[in-house]
């Protein structure tokens, strides 16, 4: 029986994060399936293209807020007008080292962004989210 | 002369004294620039000099000479302390002085302190004040200063307890490091044999974060220590200069940079902090380079009234307007740690510096073409 295959993409800028976050989610969740970007400005361009197949739109996005040159919020500013949200439900958490209050209320403010949590991503945290809103 | 009419001069005379006096009499309390006022309860009259007045910032005119006047022009909360002073006055029978400082409202809305000083001269049979006069001093400069005063001592001591805060906190943070740094480079080394791939990669993301670490906890350390020793005095640029590209020497021969150097101002400042910051600015220049292109580092300053303008321009990678601020905060990176290594405390460091001189520093850029950094010393 085909089980529905869950495209999970990492924008991190940092390597170990993004080597410790696939083994996570691999682990949790077997239909889970990462990849990795460290830039967002190419993952943007990636999402930005009209031609890409609605199966390799990612079911969910882990955004890094601490990143050189385009953090986070610069990502977000970007990504909400986007076209692609017309063709496909994206969920989106923000990752932080600290759940500082301003990034909280922060977040809110951007009706694309589905949560908030803390890094490093734990089986626990990720089957969380897995259980929310993949089963 | 009849009796009358002697009486008639005198009357005129006495007049012209008493005139004569009074005039006098403002002139002296004029000159003081202190506002009085002459309260005659009895006959309910009460007189404010027009210096008076203008302390609250009215008119001769415009203001009516009244307690009503006083008890609304005052800060609502000093009310009670005039009060109770008053009162205190009275019931010592004039022994007890008054003398307050009191705050009021002025015509244009800011605050003015004001220190009274006041005198029953008259009492009636009961002991109850029959007439009261006063002197009123504008202190608004003295109160201000006094408050700046004590605002930049706290302000003072934050920064002392600020300063020895983050001094040992980054000493602290070194200890376990060197513990983490070494047992890892044990463990990589005695366990070689025993480890497989993935442990590997594990360890040599321990070290390299570690490292990293290091270099970050070094970099806040030296960032409290700037100016530490303040001593300005007037130093030569072109000196300074000179030994930094001395320092540089090899990476600028490596690189295959041109350095192209004007004659620099003499300037008051602090020789170690300044040379500190053409090092990082340089050396900048040098690091965001274009691959394929010759570096080509512009030094020199301009001369203005009252400060010096210092310029380093490069024709490298150039920076994007959205981070020409962002580059200056602490930590900011705009490239990732594998295409170009730095720690981000660069600028902050210089704008530190810089702004300790009294001065300012900024960057201008065209993505692609290349930055220059300004930054200003008051001459």
């Amino acid at each position: 029986m085909n089980t529905k295959q869950n495209r999970i993409l990492l924008i991190d800028d940092d390597e170990p994060t993004n080597f410790m976050s696939k083994i996570i989610i691999q682990k949790a969740d077997e239909n889970s399936i990462p990849s990795v970007m460290q830039n967002p400005k190419s993952a943007l361009n990636i999402l930005k293209n009209e031609s890409i197949n609605i199966e390799e739109i990612p079911d969910l996005i882990f955004l890094d807020i601490n990143m050189p040159s385009m953090n986070g919020w610069d990502f977000l500013d970007e990504y909400k007008d986007l076209e692609i949200h017309k063709r496909k439900n994206i969920l989106l958490y923000m990752l932080t080292t600290s759940m500082n209050d301003d990034d909280d209320v922060k977040s809110k403010k951007y009706s694309c962004v589905n949560g908030f949590m803390v890094k490093p991503l734990t089986v626990k945290s990720y089957s969380q989210i897995v259980n929310k809103h993949f089963k | 002369m009849s009796e009358v009419d002697q009486l008639i001069q005198e009357n005129k005379e006495l007049k012209a004294k008493l005139r004569d006096k009074e005039i006098l009499f403002n002139h002296i309390v004029e000159s003081t620039f202190s506002g009085y006022f002459d309260w005659n309860i009895k006959e309910k009259k009460e007189y404010w000099s027009p210096t008076l007045k203008k302390m609250f910032g009215y008119e001769n005119h415009e203001l009516y000479s009244s307690p009503i006047t006083w008890q609304r022009l005052i800060y609502q909360e000093d009310l009670p302390i005039v009060f109770d002073q008053m009162d205190a006055h009275i019931k010592s029978r004039g022994k007890i002085p008054f003398d307050c400082k009191m705050r009021f409202h002025h015509k244009q809305g800011f605050r003015v302190w004001i220190f009274c000083q006041v005198k029953i001269v008259e009492w009636n049979e009961l002991g109850r004040p029959t007439r009261i006069v006063g002197s009123l001093t504008d202190i608004t400069d003295i109160k201000n200063i006094q408050e700046t005063e004590a605002y930049v001592e706290q302000l003072e001591s934050r920064n002392k307890e600020l300063q020895q805060f983050a001094y040992v906190a980054s000493h602290d943070l070194q200890e376990p490091l060197r513990t983490i740094i070494s047992f890892t480079e044990h463990m990589s080394e005695e366990y070689k044999d025993r480890l497989d791939e993935t442990a590997k990669t594990y360890l040599k993301y321990i070290t390299g974060a570690s490292h990293r670490m290091s270099e970050l906890v070094k970099g806040l350390l030296d960032y409290t220590r700037i100016g530490k020793n303040f001593k300005i005095k007037k130093i030569d640029p072109n000196k300074i200069l000179e030994a930094v590209l001395q320092d540089l020497h090899s990476l600028l021969e490596n690189k295959n940079v041109k350095i192209e150097i004007e004659k620099l101002p003499k300037i008051n400042g602090l020789e170690t902090e300044i040379r500190s910051v053409f090092m990082n600015l340089i050396s900048n220049a040098v690091k965001y380079s274009k691959k394929d292109v010759t570096p080509i580092i512009k030094i020199g300053a301009i001369k203005d009234v009252n400060v010096v303008k210092f310029f380093v321009e490069d024709n490298g990678i150039g920076i994007e307007k959205a981070y020409l601020k962002r580059i200056f905060l602490i930590f900011q990176r705009l490239h990732n740690k594998n295409e170009y290594e730095g720690t981000g405390i660069g600028l902050a460091h210089c704008q530190k510096i810089i702004e300790l001189h009294g001065g300012k520093i900024w960057a201008e850029s065209i993505p692609n073409l290349g930055s220059s950094f300004f930054f200003t010393i008051p001459a």
